[in-house]
């Protein structure tokens, strides 16, 4: 891939907005250990690595069915550098089918993570990962298109659950249904996108 | 963030048919509803820390405070202007991501222990590494609105 290439792509991931997603997650590692003594690198990692997949997967989603619905179209002159899509679409940089073909192998790498996790450290991860992935892939997405709905916001769901998720992944012993503490509530009220 | 990042596309998405919350009740609604939320963060870490949820060094990530109300302000100011609110979508960046970093910070001065090194360093690692390119756009982007100001203060 050219380094052009690879500028656009970078761009239509929208990286800078990951941290919404990845910032959370390094405090639920940090709080797994500090409040419990428990901390799985490779658990941890996954899910990072799964965090930021998942939230670039969603921006790129954002953008497509942004595109789709005709948003960016109406986007005027002397726009606001830090809101709205990347614009790599109605500029035609690249092509709508390629974007959504790389968003979908992303989501179904995160899935993967997701599904191995579950595994690995009980269901009811995978329950808390499913709501995740439901209000990120959805925010614009048909059927639902929450983002044009009057809950808009659910998309700062999709965070909130990842997030508690990872701090059962890092904390809990397998199959363990819940988490009495509420830190993971408490911190996401205060970080989630 | 979300709200605030809003604010600016009302047209654009009224037009495009995305009514999310600004775009179905308003831009003012939507400011009193930023403010709300970036309060509601600052009370639930109080409220953490006094309930002895969050540790006492927590406290720190209140230093991002003055950050937030200048954001406040701008945005009261200009939110029906998308690109002077600009600086106020900058703010909350910041303010976004300084109190999760302060707070991280108060996490691993807690649970720093010399015989635990990976779980006591391995998060606030990946922490540097994942910020690097989020710091630099950030940091651009101060400076060059800096830059900007100063050439117009001169002129």
């Amino acid at each position: 891939m050219s380094g052009s290439r690879s500028e656009v792509w970078w761009k239509a991931f929208r990286f800078h907005f990951t941290s919404a997603s990845f910032m959370p997650g390094i405090l639920g590692g940090m709080i797994a250990w500090t409040a419990d003594g428990k901390f799985h690198p490779g658990y941890f990692l996954l899910v990072m690595l799964g965090l930021i997949l998942n939230h670039m997967a969603l921006n790129m989603t954002d953008d497509y069915y942004d595109f789709r619905h005709l948003v960016d179209v109406f986007a005027t002159d002397g726009k606001n550098p830090y809101t709205g899509g990347s614009g790599l679409l109605s500029s035609g940089l690249i092509h709508p089918q390629r974007m959504r073909q790389v968003f979908v192998t992303f989501y179904l790498i995160a899935i993967g993570i997701g599904v191995f996790l579950g595994v690995m450290r009980g269901p009811f991860i995978l329950l808390l990962l499913a709501v995740g992935f439901f209000c990120a892939y959805f925010y614009t997405a048909p059927p639902f298109d929450l983002g044009i709905e009057v809950l808009a916001n659910w998309r700062s769901s999709s965070v909130l659950v990842q997030v508690l998720a990872l701090e059962l992944i890092l904390s809990r012993p397998k199959g363990f249904p819940g988490r009495p503490s509420g830190e993971p509530f408490l911190l996401e009220s205060c970080f989630s996108q | 963030m979300i709200t605030i990042n809003e604010i600016p596309d009302y047209f654009e998405d009224r037009r495009g048919g995305k009514l999310n919350l600004v775009a179905r009740f308003g831009r003012k609604t939507g400011v009193w509803l930023f403010i709300a939320s970036v309060l509601s963060a600052y009370a639930a870490i109080s409220v953490g820390v006094i309930l002895k949820r969050i540790p006492i060094l927590g406290l720190i990530s209140l230093l991002t405070f003055p950050i937030a109300y200048k954001t406040i302000s701008i945005l009261k100011a200009y939110y029906q202007e998308p690109m002077k609110m600009a600086p106020a979508n900058l703010g909350m960046i910041c303010t976004h991501n300084f109190t999760a970093i302060l707070l991280a910070l108060a996490y691993f001065i807690e649970g720093f222990r010399p015989d635990a090194l990976i779980p006591s360093f391995l998060p606030l690692v990946i922490l540097s590494i994942l910020y690097i390119p989020v710091g630099r756009l950030i940091a651009r982007a101060v400076f060059s609105r800096e830059g900007t100001e100063a050439k117009t203060a001169t002129v």
